[in-house]
């Protein structure tokens, strides 16, 4: 029984002893809050002195000190409570608040007293303090209460939670007020230093106008014993101070106005000017003649190198540049230098050797200390061969897509006999480039354009639908030209290659016929040769077979065998690498065999190809050239026919004459027989020279037609050219006249004189299309084996500043004009900066 | 590399056998295969063997069509067929192994363009999967499994021409039951008949894929098969072989089965047999009767013709690229009327433009025409079953979708056509002949 009357002393002890903990930490709470608030009130109000300032280093070291020696001398002077609780303190306690005793007061320090005896050992216990604690024990359900915390306990701890959290609620929130009493005083000059690195302190005087990041500073203000502040409010902010020492001190963000003086008293407002940080400046110049354009689109066809100019500057410094040149998203770093000016300018020689055609880009990047920048680009399209071929394709590709539209019209118009109804607009909208070149092309553009207007003027404005089949017709025929014209443009020629194959595969073939009947070793150099140039053949022919226009595709196959057939592509040149190996393997007669199932292949190959040229060429054949081709034939054809009527006419002339002069001799007028014989002969003679005369004359009316509108009717048909074919005219005419009044001679010598114009006509029509030709070839470029005259052309598509080229053209000017010596960096800058702008 | 197939051609297994010494098995050959494990499916008389897993596609398909081709040839070759053993057909997947097999040099492949060869008593086929337009790979095991019939009567006295006349004579085999030449064919026939140059019995005797030029190789097969169909007439074409077998000699079997001595049929073979042949005068044969003599004003014509043709087909596709659907329909008929004969393709191009300018009816008559004449255009059918399915006539559509899919099975899209189908409709997978 005693040992739980001990126990529940001895919980009710601890409870004692965590109350007085909680008391203890209130205290030590209340005390460290106050204490603390104290220190920090001194340090807020030691900055108005000088002196006191000083110490503002040890401050905060102070200040945890001091607040925990006062939290020391607590807890030393508390330690007697916390561990004052005992037994009898816990009874002493219950006694107190339980009921029992308060009814029963008799019984007061009887609890106590047990608490007492407990204490003791049970061995040296007497016998009434064990029968005292038994009778207590006892009695615990009468009395038994649960020790409660005092007021006291529990408030301390609140006020001292509360201290603290006003206290930490009010630290750091103290502001220092801009003092209301001004007092006179401005600043004489002040410092600044930019925002770089080993910027200097540079000494500056007037208004604080200074670059965005820069720091400034000035000498504090002497206010004997009182502390110097620097004031400052940026825009939208509070204001702010911040002490002075030797110098006010301030590092520029924003615009603010600024103030200094003691916390009692201060000067006027000044304004502070924060110019913000550009970013450098960087523009790329192409020399054009005198004039430097910048940020230009230029076209650049067969020159190697560019004259470019590099023109940066900042409104602090430069660091450094680079020039680079980018070209299918990758850049490559042509120059790069470090900088350490506000301007740089330099020239640059651009290399564009080995560069591939198509759209470069030269970008200049600038770095001042902060910040990079790039200028915009100087963009070159650079139009070797095949970049210029390829956008003439892409472009007539284009032209050739929108005319199948107007087929398609065409057919639907005439499949409804209604018009259709987006003709008339596609033909309005109808757009031809610029970028066809000259030549081939050119003259198929005016063809075009020709049967445009046609279509517009005599379906869509005569409403003359009987023209329809013709207006197909003639729109198949263009749209098939210009495949063909384009088929030429990625192919080159095309007939050569099918021949060039079919004589490698021949050679080759007699090559292997000599290795049967043994004349020839299969290891010869004649054989190595032979493979070489068949191999050469089949690439060209492979490249010109992915370009021929291939007709309706069988797009519904065996996709799986497709691409595993893609994959043997290669397939003809592994086929002569191992046969090849064979030979060297010595497998004579293996090697024969996969030869001449080669030399199949290879046939098979060539006579489907040959047949899809064929017809591309006969397309191609449409064409302006061709006519000039033709015309040239007929009037080849007419010579010969002249020719003969020449002679005819000789012979008659002779037999004229022999009749005439047989008269004379026989005194007897001509034989009527002879006679009529003679004036037929001179009938069918002059009806033939007629018709030859209008046979010339619809030949030439015809090319006419087929040249009409191209470019090339001038060259075709020329003032010179067309006053021959008059004058063919006109002797063809006086011979018919002549001949109709049977004078033989005169008529000779007309016809003779015809054939001579006749003559050079041809002649004539044979120069001008070689001339054509040289001219077309060069514009086509395709094949890589024509000779080509170099062009070197620079064309200006674009500038950014294109639209002020006067005023810069009056700055360049300016720039040029050479002024002072000590003034021309100054000078430079200025006209640079402007230039820039 | 084109695959150039230049025609159907097919070694003579009596010929080819002789030369080779034991062929390696396929199972041996593809132990280590980077394709997989060889796999085999079985029916009753025929057990079919492949290792590239794509080819397993047809496996099911050509056990039961080759059932029932043996069920229409029993009453012909009955005393070939045997009921224990089961006749090995065996799918190669690419060219080159069917070369080390088959231990023929590639280039005699890719001269030929051989697709299926019987050696060993095996039908060895090369896999449709090679070929971007496919071929009859069903037909063309029926024409193998003809020539091992042949050798299951007698390996030996059967020429080369019997072998491949008889093949040619079955391979349609169980669909159509009468061997007929293409237009093509004939217009060969006929131009090398007016020309004095066919070739006689004796140069029949020579194997056919040696020919000069594959030009003579397809005449040599055209001649095989009409001397057969002539015998035929006569004594029945397996009786003549089993008539050689019991005398030990062809020369005495053509003497019984003709009435004539064997010296007689020889000379009288092409005077008198071949010119006797009746050649069909449709258009489409003169057509290919042209000399390619470029002498020949019929050929100029033709040329011309042709160039004109391919050149409206041309701008056809044009404006099928430009989306005027029906303008190029318009064009590719004028295309087709500038010729006699015409690539499949541009008929099947004159559907899509119809069909996708909304004109199904005439979709369906010009796919129905092209099929008439190239019934095995697996392209048109596929087109003609997707035009039945948009017409909700399913089973129409799974019966055009078989057609192809027995000249092509691996046409793009048509597995999955075939196999929504019949997901739908489990009972269409029983269907063997369209």
């Amino acid at each position: 029984m005693s040992s739980q009357l001990k126990q529940y002393l001895g919980r009710q002890k601890k409870r004692l002893e965590f109350y007085a903990a909680l008391r203890l930490l209130g205290w030590l709470l209340l005390t460290g809050a106050v204490s603390y608030q104290l220190l920090e009130n001194l340090e807020f109000y030691s900055i108005y002195i000088k002196a006191a300032h000083s110490l503002s280093v040890i401050w905060p070291s102070l200040k945890i000190g001091i607040v925990s020696i006062i939290a020391g001398l607590v807890l030393w002077r508390a330690r007697k409570t916390l561990f004052s609780s005992d037994l009898m303190g816990a009874a002493s306690r219950i006694e107190e608040e339980s009921d029992y005793f308060e009814s029963q007061k008799q019984f007061k320090t009887e609890l106590t007293t047990a608490a007492a005896f407990l204490l003791k050992s049970e061995s040296v216990m007497a016998e009434f303090e064990k029968a005292h604690i038994d009778i207590w024990s006892k009695r615990l359900g009468a009395y038994f209460v649960e020790i409660r915390p005092r007021v006291l306990d529990v408030g301390v701890l609140i006020v001292g939670a509360l201290s603290l959290l006003a206290v930490s609620s009010v630290t750091g929130q103290r502001v220092y007020h801009l003092p209301g009493r001004v007092e006179a005083w401005s600043m004489s000059s002040y410092e600044e230093r930019l925002p770089y690195a080993e910027a200097d302190w540079t000494h500056k005087s007037g208004s604080l106008n200074v670059v965005s990041g820069s720091k400034i500073r000035f000498t504090a203000p002497d206010f004997g014993i009182w502390q110097s502040f620097f004031y400052v409010q940026e825009e939208g902010g509070p204001w702010t101070y911040k002490i002075c020492n030797e110098y006010c001190e301030w590092e520029v963000e924003k615009n603010a106005q600024y103030a200094v003086g003691s916390l009692w008293h201060r000067s006027a407002k000044f304004p502070l000017l924060a110019i913000p940080d550009e970013a450098p400046k960087a523009v790329l110049f192409v020399l054009e003649g005198d004039e430097l354009i910048p940020s230009a689109v230029v076209k650049v066809e067969n020159k190697k190198s560019l004259n470019i100019q590099l023109l940066a500057s900042d409104d602090i410094r430069l660091r450094s540049f680079r020039l680079l040149h980018r070209f299918e998203e990758a850049d490559e770093v042509l120059s790069e230098s470090e900088v350490h000016s506000k301007h740089f300018r330099m020239d640059y020689l651009l290399s564009m050797e080995e560069w591939k055609g198509g759209k470069h880009e030269i970008i200049l990047k600038v770095k001042d200390d902060r910040l990079e920048t790039e200028s915009l680009p100087l963009t070159v399209y650079y139009a070797d061969e095949e970049f210029m071929r390829e956008q003439r394709i892409q472009n007539l590709r284009a032209l050739v897509d929108e005319w199948v539209h107007i087929l398609g019209d065409l057919i639907e118009t005439n499949e409804d006999q209604r018009i259709f109804s987006e003709l008339p607009a596609r033909l309005k909208s109808l757009s031809y480039s610029e970028d066809m070149g000259e030549g081939l092309i050119a003259v198929y553009v005016e063809e075009l354009k020709r049967l445009s207007q046609r279509i517009e003027n005599e379906l869509i404005e005569s409403g003359r639908m009987s023209l329809l089949p013709e207006l197909i017709k003639e729109t198949e025929k263009q749209i098939l030209y210009g495949l063909s014209l384009i088929f030429r443009e990625k192919a080159g020629d095309l007939q050569s290659s099918t021949q060039g194959l079919d004589e490698s595969r021949k050679s080759l073939g007699d090559l292997i016929q000599k290795l049967r009947d043994g004349k020839e070793k299969l290891s010869s150099e004649k054989i190595q040769k032979a493979f070489e140039d068949l191999l050469s053949k089949i690439e060209d022919l492979q490249n010109k077979i992915k370009n021929l226009p291939q007709g309706p595709q069988d797009e519904m196959l065996n996709r799986e065998a497709l691409d595993e057939q893609l994959s043997e592509s290669e397939a003809l040149e592994e086929r002569i690498a191992e046969i090849q190996e064979m030979i060297a393997n010595g497998q004579e007669e293996k090697a024969i065999k996969e030869l001449e199932s080669l030399m199949n292949q290879l046939g098979i190959l060539s006579k489907e190809v040959e047949r899809s040229m064929d017809q591309w060429q006969e397309n191609f054949d449409q064409g302006a050239m061709q006519a000039s081709e033709k015309f040239q034939n007929s009037l080849k054809e007419i010579r010969e026919q002249q020719e003969a009527l020449a002679e005819k006419t000789e012979s008659l002339k002779n037999k004229q004459q022999n009749l005439e002069a047989k008269s004379q001799e026989d005194w007897k007028p001509m034989d009527e027989k002879d006679k009529e014989g003679l004036d037929k002969e001179f009938q069918e003679i002059s009806k033939e020279q007629s018709k030859l005369q209008d046979k010339f004359q619809k030949i030439t009316e015809s090319f006419d037609k087929a040249v009409q509108g191209s470019d090339w009717e001038q060259v075709f048909r020329s003032q010179e050219a067309k006053d021959t074919e008059t004058r063919i005219l006109d002797r063809m005419g006086e011979a018919t006249e002549k001949l109709n009044e049977q004078r033989a001679h005169d008529s000779l010598t007309s016809e003779q004189e015809a054939v001579d114009l006749l003559k050079k006509a041809e002649s004539n029509q044979q120069k001008m299309r070689e001339q054509v030709q040289k001219q077309s070839e060069m514009q086509m470029g395709a094949g890589g084996s024509r000779s080509r005259d170099v062009h070197e052309e620079i064309e200006l598509l674009d500038s950014e500043g294109r639209g002020q080229k006067e005023r810069r053209q009056k700055i360049m000017n300016s720039l040029r004009q050479k002024v002072e010596d000590r003034f021309q960096g100054s000078h430079e800058r200025y006209f640079e900066d402007l230039l820039q702008r | 590399m084109r695959y150039v197939v230049v025609a159907s051609l097919f070694f003579s297994a009596a010929v080819e056998a002789q030369e080779f010494g034991s062929l390696q098995k396929y199972a041996e050959y593809f132990g280590n295969s980077s394709f997989g494990p060889v796999q085999t499916k079985e029916s009753t008389h025929f057990k079919v063997s492949w290792v590239h897993p794509r080819d397993g596609l047809i496996a099911k398909r050509l056990l039961e069509y080759m059932e029932a081709a043996r069920e229409s040839l029993k009453s012909k070759f009955s005393m070939a067929m045997s009921e224990t053993r089961k006749a090995p057909i065996e799918i190669y997947p690419n060219l080159k192994s069917f070369s080390e097999v088959s231990q023929l040099a590639l280039s005699r492949f890719r001269a030929t363009g051989t697709i299926a060869l019987t050696l060993d008593q095996r039908l060895m086929i090369l896999s449709p999967r090679n070929l971007a337009g496919g071929y009859s790979w069903a037909e063309t095991v029926v024409h193998e499994y003809a020539h091992y019939m042949i050798r299951e009567i007698t390996a030996s006295y059967i020429p080369i021409w019997l072998h491949e006349g008889v093949a040619q004579l079955f391979q349609e085999y169980p669909r159509n039951l009468v061997a007929k030449l293409k237009p093509s064919q004939w217009g060969l026939f006929k131009k090398r008949r007016k020309a004095h140059s066919l070739l006689s019995l004796k140069t029949l005797q020579e194997p056919f894929p040696y020919r000069e030029t594959p030009e003579e190789a397809e005449l040599a097969y055209i001649q095989a098969l009409l001397f057969v169909q002539w015998l035929d007439q006569k004594c029945g074409a397996v009786n003549l072989i089993v008539t050689a077998k019991k005398m030990k000699s062809i020369e005495k079997a053509l003497g019984s089965c003709s009435g004539m001595s064997y010296e007689s049929l020889e000379s009288s073979f092409v005077p008198k047999i071949m010119d006797n042949v009746s050649v069909p005068t449709s258009s489409d044969v003169e057509f290919y009767a042209r000399s390619f003599d470029q002498s020949d004003p019929m050929e100029f014509e033709g040329r011309k013709a042709d160039k004109t043709a391919q050149n409206l087909a041309q701008l056809s596709e044009e404006l099928f690229n430009q989306g005027r659907y029906r303008a190029s329909g318009i064009e590719m008929n004028k295309a087709l009327q500038a010729t006699v004969v015409s690539p499949p393709s541009w008929r099947r191009h004159l559907a899509l433009s119809l069909n996708k300018s909304g004109q199904a009816k005439k979709t369906k008559e010009v796919l129905e025409a092209l099929l008439k004449d190239y019934p095995t255009d697996a392209a048109a059918w596929m087109l003609m079953g997707e035009l039945d399915l948009k017409k909700q006539d399913e089973k129409a559509a799974y019966l055009a979708f078989l057609e192809a899919f027995y000249q092509n099975p691996f046409l793009e899209g048509l597995e999955s056509s075939m196999g929504q189908l019949s997901q739908k409709y489990p009972d269409f997978e029983k269907i063997i002949i369209p």
